[in-house]
C-alpha cells in the first residue's frame, strides 16, 4: 500500500515538474517524458503494474495540461503500454541495449500515433487539428522523442546496473564471510 | 504477489482510467480539477518562472554577438522613439483638448485580466502556455493575450474553469489578421512558422512594405482589438509568378521566456 502510494505521489509529482518546469527548457530537456520512462522501465522490467499505474495517474495530471481533452494522455499512454509491450514480448526479445533503446523509442512513437489519432478523430468532429500537422518540426517532434526517451531509457538501466553492481559486492561480501557475525 | 493477482490489478488500473474518463465526461470531476489546478498554480508557476529564468541564463553566453547587436539597434530605436514620443504627446495634448471642447466622456474599459504562464502544454509539436486564469475570471475562446508593452503573443484555445490555453502566434495553426503601419496601411495575414518565428502572407504585390515597418492586429477578428502590436518587418521575400509576397516578422517578446501576461477584455 505504501509502496503504491509511493508511486501515485512520484507520478503526479513528475508529470507536473515535465509540464511546468521540464518543457520551459531547450531541446532535449524539453522532450524528456517521464510517463514513457516509467512505462518503458515497468515493460522492461516486468512490472506491469508500475507501468499502467503510473501511466494512469501521470497522463491524468498531463491531461489537466493539455488540449486534446480529459482521456486523451491517459488513452495514448494505456496503447503505449500494450503496443510497446506485445514489440518487447514478441520482437525485442533479447536483454541488450539495442532492444531497451528500441523499446522506449516504440512508447514515445505508439504514444504520438495514438494522440494523432484521437486529435485525427476531434478533426472529423470539427475541431480544430493540434497534433496532426505536416510540418517538418511537428512530424521530427515524435522521432526527437524517441530518440531522447529511448538515450535516457539507457542511462537509467546503466544507472541502476552500476547501483547494483556496487551494493551487491559490498553487502555479499560481508554476508558470505564466515566472520560476518562472529 | 502471483501473476495472476498482478493481471488483475493491472486490469483493474486500467478499467480505472476509462471509469475516470466517464465521470469527467459526466462533470463529476469538474470540481476536483479546478481545486487541483487551483492548489498547483503557485508552485507550477514557480517551477514554469525558473525554468525561464534558467534557458535565459545558460543560453546569454552563446548569444553575446547578438545581444551587441540588438543593443545597438535598441539604442538606436530608442532616439527615433524619444522623437515619436514627444510628437505623439503635443497630438495627445491637442486631442485631450479638443475632446473637452466637444464634451466627450471617456470610454471605460473594464481592466485586463492578469494572468501568470503555469506550463506548456504536452503535446508534442504544439507551441502553447497554460495559463493560470479561465472561465471563472471571465477569459474566453479567441480572446487575445499579451505581453508586457502591448505585444500580442496569442489567443486563447481552451478554457476551463480555473485555467486556459493560450496558443502563440509562433504556432502553425494560429492565424491574426494584421495590417502595416505604412502610408497603404496593407493588409495581410500572420501566422506562425513551425514555432520558429512569424510570417506574414496575403501581402499584394503591387503593396511597399520595408524592412522596420510595425505591424499591428488589423482588428478584423471580433474580440481582437485593433493596433496590437506584432512586431517589426525583418525581410520581405517575394516571388515571380505569386501575386502575393511574404514578410518575415521579428516580435519583440522572446515567446519562450513568457511567465505573465494580460488578457484585455473587448
Amino acid at each position: 500500500m505504501l509502496r503504491a502510494l509511493i508511486v501515485i505521489a512520484l507520478a503526479f509529482a513528475t508529470a507536473v515538474f515535465q509540464a511546468s518546469f521540464l518543457s520551459h527548457l531547450p531541446f532535449p530537456l524539453s522532450t524528456i517524458s517521464f510517463p514513457m520512462l516509467a512505462v518503458a522501465y515497468g515493460i522492461a522490467h516486468d512490472r506491469p503494474l508500475l507501468a499502467v499505474g503510473w501511466a494512469l495517474v501521470a497522463g491524468a495530471t498531463l491531461d489537466l495540461h493539455g488540449m486534446l481533452g480529459f482521456g486523451s494522455e491517459i488513452t495514448a499512454l494505456f496503447a503505449a503500454f500494450f503496443g510497446a509491450r506485445f514489440l518487447f514480448l514478441r520482437v525485442l526479445t533479447n536483454a541488450g541495449a539495442s532492444a531497451r533503446f528500441l523499446l522506449a523509442a516504440a512508447v514515445a512513437i505508439v504514444h504520438w500515433f495514438t494522440l494523432a489519432a484521437i486529435d485525427g478523430a476531434r478533426v472529423i468532429f470539427g475541431a480544430v487539428p493540434i497534433i496532426v500537422d505536416l510540418s517538418a518540426a511537428s512530424i521530427l517532434a515524435p522521432l526527437r522523442q524517441a530518440l531522447v526517451n529511448g538515450l535516457l531509457l539507457l542511462l537509467v538501466f546503466a544507472i541502476e546496473s552500476a547501483a547494483r553492481r556496487r551494493f551487491s559486492r559490498t553487502f555479499l561480501s560481508h554476508a558470505s564471510s564466515p566472520h560476518a557475525f562472529s | 504477489m502471483t501473476p495472476l493477482t498482478r493481471s488483475r490489478l493491472t486490469i483493474m488500473t486500467v478499467a480505472a482510467g476509462g471509469l475516470l474518463f466517464f465521470l469527467h465526461l459526466l462533470g463529476v470531476l469538474s470540481e476536483a480539477e479546478t481545486w487541483i489546478m487551483r492548489k498547483l498554480s503557485g508552485q507550477e508557476a514557480a517551477l514554469s518562472e525558473t525554468a525561464g529564468s534558467i534557458r535565459q541564463t545558460v543560453g546569454a553566453p552563446f548569444r553575446v554577438g547578438e545581444i551587441i547587436k540588438e543593443n545597438e539597434r535598441l539604442r538606436a530605436d530608442n532616439a527615433a522613439r524619444d522623437v515619436e514620443i514627444a510628437r505623439l504627446t503635443s497630438i495627445r495634448e491637442e486631442n485631450d483638448e479638443l475632446r473637452a471642447i466637444l464634451g466627450f466622456a471617456e470610454k471605460r474599459t473594464t481592466a485586463p485580466v492578469v494572468a501568470r504562464v503555469l506550463a506548456r502544454t504536452p503535446e508534442a509539436g504544439t507551441h502553447t502556455i497554460l495559463l493560470d486564469r479561465g472561465s471563472d475570471d471571465g477569459v474566453a475562446v479567441e480572446m487575445p493575450v499579451i505581453a508586457a508593452g502591448g505585444v500580442l503573443i496569442g489567443k486563447i484555445f481552451k478554457v476551463d474553469r480555473a485555467s486556459s490555453i493560450a496558443l502563440l502566434l509562433t504556432d502553425t495553426r494560429s492565424r491574426v489578421g494584421a495590417s502595416v503601419q505604412n502610408a497603404d496601411r496593407t493588409q495581410g495575414l500572420v501566422q506562425g512558422e513551425r514555432g520558429l518565428g512569424l510570417e506574414m502572407r496575403l501581402i499584394p504585390q503591387n503593396e511597399e512594405i520595408r524592412v522596420g515597418d510595425l505591424i499591428v492586429t488589423s482588428g478584423i477578428e471580433p474580440l481582437t482589438p485593433q493596433g496590437l502590436v506584432l512586431g517589426r518587418v525583418e525581410e520581405v521575400q517575394t516571388q515571380e509568378k505569386n501575386p502575393f509576397k511574404k514578410a518575415l516578422i521579428a516580435s519583440p517578446v522572446a515567446f519562450d521566456q513568457v511567465s505573465v501576461v494580460a488578457i484585455p477584455f473587448p
